[in-house]
């Protein structure tokens, strides 16, 4: 640890770190554009530029490290005049279309310009004008806008190592140019370049004049997708107006940074996946008993009738729900003295490049191999009378539904957990409503073991309880009672959601 | 009449044949390197205070001394872009003599341990690349270059590299990473070249007048080159003449010669018997000077005393036709043609001015232009990348502290202050 002054501030930090990084730390903005964690340190931007005494120059806070003794001022008005003259230079060519442009709200030009930039233009000549280009099925691009930062360049040259986008021609006349469209469609992670573009020259193709981001809500969130773990920044369509056209809760996923994973992008599989959870066709809303809809109380009755008699039982996990949803199930089976099995999740072939994405596409398997529980494919006899299988369904390998299907059949009492109509809620004699990812908050146990929150912003659907009510009634008051006892319980330690805080923590 | 230290064709015509140089005493100061520690060599470098040709004037043996002196790869590099506007002494040396720019190659590539040196010309010079290469290959065939020269055991192997014609190329790390086969965009300082410099490895770049200075200080030692020109500013030095004088050209004249002298006595006087205007002293990047430096000592201490530089020696002489404001915008136009378009302010700001200036000129030019054109000046000098938008300052803020009287009688009068002015080609 070195001690450095930060504003007349002192301050002990790390050693071998950048400046920018250690003022992220410890909450002090610095404007940038060009630097990204995940990225290389290009230094063009030369927004980032504070004041070092005893340096004659100004110094570019993303790539001078700090020293002991060093002094910094990022908020003197030698460096304010200097972000205001990089935000005159940049708005020279733009077209400062925010009225029309999708990046509006969350752009950090705007946001910059409101804190430091001028007002009054003072060059007379016109701008440099581009067409406004779709480069690919996914991606569309506006010069007029880009700022020349190249984070989409060395993102596609550093990360994927796919090198589809090159900077043409020199001085005022750069630009970024897609070399390879093809090869962006293809590449599995090219819409992160949208996410990557502090402006709006880069947006994704289906996005373009969908939203204004100021009516979404952002929840931060675990992806579904694999085992990886990704974090997720959620935008949610929650404040309607007259004239949004009819878009579904979920209005994108983008990538949120996780700088204890050192994770800052997903793939596009999880990206567009949100779809997924604006379907709400087919959802099971009732408890279903023997082909019919029926109340919370016959459901109850069943459920009690089921397990109150003191029948052998089992439970079938799930890698797909979250942990307080499993917990919840092992805590009902070790009450009432049945087995627990966990299915086999669904593995897929790696795309290429496939960077962090997992073969193992359920979020939540590590915490299944965790306990150790044994693979439902593994049971020795099936002379159960009581089975309960979790919202399992389109995420586990054949053998296993098969597996779990012929149980449901076989035995007295088969109760399923479902979100939607599936073969497991046909072939159960109650299926229960159960909660999708989004509704509830929930924590994942990721490939690196690491316990991460997401959270639940939607709240239950009308008819939908979490599992843990079903069970437990009014015993826990909410998902987290369940994590603080799972992590005493099972891994002997202490959490809650506000030590996970938002990049989780290492089991 | 001095001593030529580096035109020697003009004492042998033929000396660009190895068997003439040689006869001058060429290829002696690489065998007395070779029997010297390299760290001995450096010293002596050292000890002739010879400071960077290419503009910057910093001390060569102080940067060959920054060099790592691990097991690692190292690169010499030898900058021939010579891009600077007004200079074209470099092609000189390459054409005329080049054996003792290879022969300073090795001497430096033994001093600091390199064992690969790369000469980057600038496109345009193909003609002389390929002459410079027959120069080479005869290197090669005496055994000056190659493996174990001279029997030493040192091996030092020297490239060509042309280039594609961009200014920028001329700045060491956009030298270097146009050697690698990347767009010339110069990179971010620190880590310095003598770190990480050509393919990652340690590297020192120095410019062409420079290196083939080094053979004759090891030849002849460090206290002879000490005896030429002015304290700490010693040795000769290629002054190039360009613009109204009479008989432009290329002077090699000990450093610290005066102005009025360089121009008057070896540049044939201004054209026409015409008042002398403005004179750049060192390539377009240095701000401009007026009549009354005449006197001045051309030398890196005394320029800078006079708030200019020396740059590359290259003296450009305006006349009293000459329109300052159409001057500047050609030069201000060519800073944004050269920009490599990497960091904001250069990329931005230099065409801003360019047009400013070229509004002016077409007398368009609008009340506060001139203090429009000072702010944009602050707002890119010391802020960016490499030294081009530095560079670019210094040449349009000099021309607006010596001749804002100029620039405000175009805004005011929309026509220039000087009648029957002497066209520039643009």
């Amino acid at each position: 640890m070195i001690n450095i002054k930060i504003n007349e501030a002192d301050h002990a930090v790390e050693e071998g770190r950048t400046i920018l990084e250690v003022c992220r730390e410890l909450g002090i903005d610095i404007p940038h554009f060009c630097y990204h964690p995940g990225l290389s340190i290009a230094g063009n931007c030369r927004m980032c530029l504070v004041e070092i005494k005893g340096m004659p120059k100004l110094m570019t806070a993303c790539s001078t490290v700090v020293q002991d003794g060093m002094e910094i001022l990022t908020d003197s008005d030698t460096v304010k005049e200097a972000r205001k003259g990089v935000l005159e230079f940049i708005l020279l060519d733009h077209p400062v279309d925010c009225p029309i442009c999708d990046k509006s709200g969350e752009c950090v030009l705007q946001d910059y310009n409101f804190d430091y930039g001028i007002s009054k233009r003072r060059s007379i000549f016109p701008k440099e004008r581009h067409k406004v280009e779709k480069i690919s099925e996914k991606i569309y691009k506006n010069d007029n806008r880009c700022v020349l930062c190249t984070r989409c360049g060395r993102f596609l040259n550093e990360v994927t190592k796919t090198h589809e986008f090159t900077t043409i021609e020199r001085g005022s006349h750069t630009h970024i140019a897609c070399v390879d469209p093809d090869g962006l469609d293809k590449n599995p992670f090219s819409s992160n370049i949208a996410d990557l573009c502090p402006v709006g020259a880069l947006g994704l193709n289906e996005f373009r004049f969908r939203k204004r981001v100021w009516l979404t809500d952002h929840v931060r969130a675990v992806c579904q997708g694999c085992e990886a773990g990704c974090n997720l920044t959620v935008d949610l369509h929650t404040r309607h107006t007259p004239l949004d056209p009819n878009v579904g809760p979920v209005v994108r996923f983008s990538s949120a940074d996780n700088y204890s994973m050192q994770r800052y992008f997903i793939c596009d599989e999880g990206r567009y996946s949100y779809k997924n959870y604006n379907n709400m066709e087919g959802r099971l809303l009732n408890p279903v008993l023997n082909g019919n809809e029926v109340n919370e109380e016959e459901a109850l009755t069943f459920l009690k009738e089921a397990t109150d008699s003191g029948l052998t039982g089992a439970v079938v996990l799930s890698p797909l729900v979250s942990v307080e949803e499993n917990y919840a199930a092992i805590l009902f089976a070790e009450e009432k003295g049945y087995d627990i099995f966990r299915p086999s999740p669904f593995r897929k072939e790696l795309p290429e490049p496939a960077l962090f994405i997992e073969k193992v596409k359920a979020p939540n398997h590590r915490m299944m191999k965790l306990l150790e529980i044994p693979k439902v494919t593994d049971m020795e006899s099936s002379d159960y009378d009581v089975v309960i299988v979790l919202h399992n369904i389109g995420s586990i390998r054949d053998n296993s539904l098969v597996k779990i299907l012929s149980l449901l059949k076989r035995v007295k009492y088969s109760i399923t957990f479902e979100t939607e109509h599936t073969e497991f809620s046909e072939n159960s004699k109650l299926s229960l409503p159960a909660p999708m990812f989004l509704e509830e908050d929930g924590c994942y146990i990721n490939s690196g073991k690491r316990i991460q929150h997401s959270t639940g912003s939607l709240g239950y659907p009308q008819g939908v309880r979490p599992l843990w009510k079903w069970f437990f009634g009014k015993r826990f008051s909410g998902p987290e009672g369940l994590l603080k006892q799972f992590a005493k319980e099972k891994l002997a330690i202490e959490l809650d959601y506000e030590k996970l805080g938002q990049e989780g923590v290492e089991l | 009449m001095s001593e030529y230290v580096l035109f020697k064709h003009l004492i042998d015509p033929e000396v660009r044949e190895l068997d003439h140089y040689t006869q001058l005493g060429g290829y002696e100061g690489l065998k007395k390197a070779l029997k010297m520690e390299p760290v001995a060599v450096v010293e002596e470098v050292k000890k002739s205070n010879l400071r960077g040709r290419g503009g910057a004037g910093f001390p060569t043996g102080l940067k060959w001394s920054f060099m790592p002196k691990d097991d690692r790869q190292k690169y010499f590099v030898c900058n021939a872009d010579e891009g600077e506007p007004g200079t074209f002494k470099d092609r000189y040396i390459m054409s005329e003599n080049p054996h003792q720019l290879i022969e300073g190659m090795v001497i430096g590539g033994f001093a600091m341990g390199a064992t690969v040196g790369y000469i980057y010309i600038r496109g345009e010079f193909k003609f002389i690349a390929d002459e410079f290469q027959k120069a080479v290959d005869k290197a090669y065939e005496a055994g000056y270059l190659g493996k174990n020269i001279l029997g030493s055991g040192f091996d030092f192997d020297l490239y060509l590299h042309l280039g594609a014609g961009a200014y920028i190329c001329g700045e060491e790390t956009g030298l270097i990473q146009s050697l690698e086969g990347h767009t010339g965009k110069p990179r971010l300082k620190p880590p310095f070249p003598a770190q990480v410099g050509v393919f990652g490895q340690p590297t020192t770049v120095n410019n062409v007048e420079t290196i083939a200075c080094v053979p004759d200080i090891i030849r002849k030692g460090a206290g002879w080159f000490l005896t030429i020109g002015p304290d700490r500013n010693n040795g000769t030095k290629i002054y190039g003449v360009s613009g109204h004088v009479n008989n432009p050209g290329v002077f090699e004249l000990p450093m610290g010669t005066s102005l009025r002298e360089i121009i008057f006595e070896h540049a044939g006087g201004i054209l026409d018997g015409k008042k002398v205007k403005a004179i750049i002293p060192g390539g377009s990047s240095a701000p401009v000077l007026g009549p009354e430096h005449l006197d001045i000592a051309m030398d890196f201490d005394s320029l800078k005393e006079a708030g200019s530089m020396l740059g590359s020696g290259a003296i450009i002489v305006m006349h009293e036709d000459t329109c300052i404001v159409e001057a500047f915008a050609r030069l201000a136009e060519f800073y944004a043609h050269e920009s490599c378009g990497q960091c904001t302010p250069c990329r931005e700001g230099t065409p801003w001015m360019a047009r400013i200036i070229r509004n002016i000129e077409n007398g368009d030019g609008r009340e506060g232009d001139i203090e429009l054109l000072y702010d944009i000046c602050t707002k890119i000098i010391g802020r960016t990348v490499c030294p081009l938008g530095d560079a670019a300052v210094f040449c349009i803020k000099g021309a607006l502290d010596r001749f804002r009287d100029e620039f405000e009688y175009h805004i005011q009068h929309k026509k220039c202050l000087v009648e029957n002015k002497v066209a520039i080609y643009g």
